[in-house]
C-alpha cells in the first residue's frame, strides 16, 4: 500500500512539475498600473512568458498558455482566440461531410484553386494566421498542373501546394471534397512553355536529407516575430506556392489588396496581445509596433484572400456552403 | 442506270442484313439481361456478408459490386477508391484522414487499426503500395509495398519519379507501376520485386495521357488513356513474361477498330482471359473492345458499345459469365456513376442510387 501511494505522489509531483514548466515558472498577475521602472528586464518576462503561448499555438496546450497568458497580464488572448484554438492539430487533413462538387472544373492549366472553412484545415497554422474576411475565408490554395489530372483517376496527385514537410500534390478528388472553393483562371495570355517550367521548378523540391527547407510562414516555425518573404526558399506554404508558380512567369499575383483586413485574423489577436502588453504603458508605441508588424507581414506574406483579390485572375467558379 | 429488279434486290438484302444484325443485338442484349437477373436471384439467395463479390468506396459507403451495387457498410474515416479489399472474412481498408490502416470484420466492425502513414494506399487483396506524400526532388515519390496477414510487413521501399496512373500488384508479389514524371516530360511501367533492382520496364514520351495495366495469366498488356476524347494511334504494349527479371513491355500489333475508334479512354481489364480495352469513339460514348491474340499481336475481337465509361475494374460477376466495373465519364456528367456488366460483347450499364 505503502508503495503504490510514493508512487502515486511522485507521478503527481512529476506531473506537476511537468504542467508548470510547460506554462511559466511564475505567472502571478502583475502591477500594470504603472510603467516599468527597468524596461528591459520588463520587456524580457513578457517575452518569456509569451514564448510558451507560441510555442503551444496549434497544440492542446494552447488554451492553457493563453489562459495563463490572460491571468498574468489582464489580456484576453482566450476570448480572441478562442476560434483558433480547438483541438486540431497544427496539420490536419479529411473529407467535409458536404455533398462532393462534382461541378468543380479541372480544365485550364495553371488555375489556382482556393479553399476555406473550418471542418477543412489543411493546416490550422495557416488557418490562424490567414485573414478570413471575405465570403469563403479562403486560406488554403494550390494550382493545377493539367497534364497530371486524369479524367478517369480523380485520385491522381495533380495540384501542386505545400505539406507539412515540403513538397506536395493534391487531387481532384481532394478538392471536390472542400466546404468552400472556388476556381481562379489567369485573364492574361499565358506562356504554356513558360508555365510548364514554373510548374516543374519550384526551388522548394528537396532531398529528404535536405533540412533546408520547412513549412510556415516564421522563421523558427511559430516565431511570429520572424516573417519570412516570399522569395525566400527556406520556407513554403500553399499559397506561396501557388505565387512562385506566376512570379516564375513574371506575373505578381499577390495583390496585397487593402479590402484584406489583417485584424480579422488570429495572428493579429497574437500580435496587438503581445505588443498591447509590452508597451502597456504608451499606447502610440503599441499602436506604431503593431501598424508595423501589419504593414511588413503584408508585404511579406502572400495569402489566401489576396491571391482572390488578384487583377491577374478571374474567377470561374465558387461554392460558399459555410 | 439501274434496273427496278436490282434495286428491289439491293432493298430485300438491306432489310435482310438489318433484321439479322438486330436479332443478333437483341438477343446478345437479353442473355445480358438474363444474366444479371440470375446474379440479382443468386445475391438475394445469400446474405451480402457471404459473398466474395469485390467491394468499392463511393460517397461515403462501401458497395459490393454485384447488381443495384447495394450499401454494405459506412467505414471509418475517408476511404478512396481503390484503397480496400475483400478478405474472405471481411474488409481491409486504408483511412486517408486517420492515417490508418484498417481490418474490419464481415459486417464492417472495425477489429483492428493500426497506423499507416501516406498521400495513397493502393489495397489489393493482402498486397498493399503505399505512396508517400513528398515528392525529392531527384528522386520523386516514396513507394512502399506492404504485405498484410494479420499486421503490415514491408516487402519492399524506395523512390520513384512517378506519378501513378495505374497499379497493378500479381499473386506473387510482383507489382507493376505505371505513371507519368514530375516534369511532364515521359512516362513510364515499373517492376518492383522484393529482392531484385527496380526496372523501368517501359518508357515512352508523354502526350497528354496516362498509361494503363491490364493483366492476363500469362502477360501483361498496357495502353495509355487519353485525357481527351481526341484522334490519337491506339497502341497496345505488351509484356509476356512478367515474372522473368529483366523483361520489357515491347509494341504489339495491334488492328479491328472500327473508323469510329479514337483512343484509348479509361481503364481496362482482363475478361476469361482477353485483354478489355475502353476506347473513345467518334459519338463521344466509350466502347469497350475485347482484344484476341492475333499472331504475334492482338486484334478486336468484339466491340461493347455505351459502357459509359470504365473508371474502376471491380471483378467477375457471381456467375463468372460477366465482368463488372464502375462507370463514370466526368466529361458528360460529373455526379452520376453507374454499374456496368459486361459479357463479352455488350454492357448493360445501371445507375448507382
Amino acid at each position: 500500500m505503502k508503495k503504490i501511494l510514493f508512487l502515486v505522489s511522485v507521478i503527481a509531483v512529476a506531473l506537476a512539475v511537468s504542467c508548470k514548466s510547460a506554462v511559466s515558472t511564475d505567472m502571478t498577475a502583475v502591477d500594470m498600473t504603472k510603467a516599468p521602472t527597468d524596461v528591459a528586464a520588463w520587456e524580457a518576462q513578457v517575452n518569456a512568458d509569451f514564448q510558451p503561448v507560441l510555442d503551444s499555438l496549434g497544440t492542446d496546450n494552447a488554451a492553457p498558455a493563453m489562459s495563463a497568458f490572460d491571468g498574468k497580464y489582464g489580456s484576453s488572448l482566450v476570448r480572441d482566440f478562442n476560434s483558433q484554438i480547438s483541438r486540431q492539430a497544427r496539420f490536419s487533413s479529411g473529407p467535409s461531410s458536404y455533398p462532393t462538387l462534382t461541378d468543380m472544373p479541372f480544365n485550364r492549366d495553371g488555375a489556382v484553386y482556393l479553399s476555406g472553412g473550418s471542418a477543412d484545415l489543411v493546416g490550422s497554422v495557416i488557418g490562424w494566421v490567414a485573414p478570413k474576411n471575405l465570403p469563403g475565408s479562403y486560406f488554403h490554395g494550390a494550382a493545377l498542373d493539367l497534364n497530371k489530372y486524369d479524367p478517369n483517376n480523380l485520385d491522381a496527385p495533380s495540384l501542386e501546394t505545400a505539406i507539412l514537410k515540403g513538397a506536395g500534390y493534391e487531387t481532384a478528388n481532394d478538392w471536390r471534397g472542400k466546404v468552400n472553393a472556388c476556381v481562379l483562371n489567369p485573364n492574361f495570355s499565358v506562356n504554356q512553355a513558360s508555365l510548364d517550367s514554373a510548374q516543374s521548378a519550384l526551388d522548394y523540391y528537396c532531398k529528404p536529407s535536405n533540412t533546408n527547407m520547412q513549412y510556415g510562414f516564421f522563421k523558427g516555425y511559430v516565431n511570429i516575430f520572424n516573417v519570412v518573404t516570399k522569395e525566400d526558399t527556406y520556407y513554403w506554404y500553399c499559397t506561396k506556392v501557388v505565387w512562385s508558380i506566376y512570379n516564375r512567369m513574371g506575373v505578381d499575383i499577390d495583390s496585397n489588396s487593402s479590402a484584406v483586413d489583417f485584424t480579422k485574423s488570429g495572428l493579429y489577436s497574437l500580435v496587438k496581445t503581445y505588443y498591447n502588453t509590452l508597451y502597456f504603458y504608451s499606447s502610440s508605441k503599441a499602436n506604431n509596433a503593431i501598424n508595423a508588424y501589419v504593414t511588413d507581414t503584408r508585404a511579406k506574406i502572400v495569402l489566401a484572400e489576396e491571391i482572390l483579390l488578384s487583377p491577374k485572375l478571374t474567377k470561374v467558379y465558387e461554392k460558399i456552403r459555410e | 442506270m439501274i434496273d427496278r429488279r436490282t434495286r428491289l434486290a439491293r432493298v430485300r438484302a438491306a432489310v435482310l442484313r438489318t433484321t439479322v444484325l438486330a436479332t443478333v443485338a437483341f438477343f446478345c442484349v437479353y442473355a445480358l439481361t438474363c444474366l444479371v437477373s440470375c446474379e440479382r436471384g443468386k445475391r438475394n439467395q445469400s446474405p451480402a456478408v457471404n459473398s466474395t463479390a469485390s467491394v468499392f468506396q463511393l460517397g461515403k459507403a462501401i458497395r459490393e459490386a454485384s447488381p443495384l451495387a447495394p450499401v454494405l457498410f459506412t467505414p471509418e474515416g475517408d476511404v478512396r477508391q481503390r484503397g480496400i479489399a475483400r478478405l474472405p472474412d471481411g474488409y481491409l481498408y486504408w483511412d486517408h484522414a486517420g492515417q490508418r490502416l484498417i481490418r474490419a470484420d464481415a459486417r464492417g466492425k472495425t477489429v483492428k487499426s493500426e497506423p499507416l502513414k501516406a498521400a495513397f494506399v493502393w489495397v489489393m487483396g493482402n498486397e498493399l503500395l503505399a505512396r508517400g506524400e513528398n515528392f525529392s526532388d531527384g528522386e520523386g515519390f516514396r513507394f512502399t509495398l506492404y504485405r498484410y496477414d494479420g499486421s503490415l510487413k514491408e516487402t519492399w521501399s524506395g523512390f520513384l519519379d512517378c506519378f501513378p496512373s495505374d497499379v497493378l500488384i500479381r499473386d506473387d508479389g510482383i507489382a507493376f507501376v505505371a505513371g507519368g514524371n514530375r516534369d511532364n516530360s515521359g512516362k513510364a511501367i515499373y517492376r518492383i520485386r522484393a529482392g531484385t533492382k527496380t526496372v523501368k520496364a517501359l518508357a515512352l514520351p508523354i502526350a497528354q495521357d496516362f498509361l494503363r495495366l491490364v493483366g492476363t495469366s500469362t502477360a501483361i498488356v498496357a495502353f495509355a488513356s487519353g485525357r481527351e476524347k481526341t484522334k490519337a494511334s491506339l497502341e497496345l504494349y505488351e509484356l509476356a513474361n512478367p515474372k522473368a527479371d529483366e523483361s520489357a513491355f515491347a509494341k504489339v500489333e495491334l488492328g479491328g477498330f472500327p473508323p469510329g475508334a479514337l483512343d484509348f479512354y479509361g481503364y481496362g481489364f482482363s475478361y476469361l482471359d482477353d485483354p478489355v480495352v475502353p476506347v473513345a469513339m467518334d459519338d463521344g460514348s466509350v466502347a469497350l473492345a475485347r482484344l484476341g491474340r492475333d499472331g504475334a499481336g492482338f486484334s478486336v475481337v468484339s466491340l461493347a458499345h455505351n459502357s459509359l465509361g470504365c473508371i474502376l475494374p471491380l471483378g467477375n460477376g457471381a456467375s463468372g459469365e460477366t465482368y463488372l466495373y464502375l462507370a463514370y465519364d466526368g466529361r458528360k456528367d460529373g455526379a452520376w456513376y453507374g454499374l456496368g456488366v459486361y459479357n463479352g460483347s455488350a454492357c448493360l450499364v445501371e445507375t448507382i442510387k
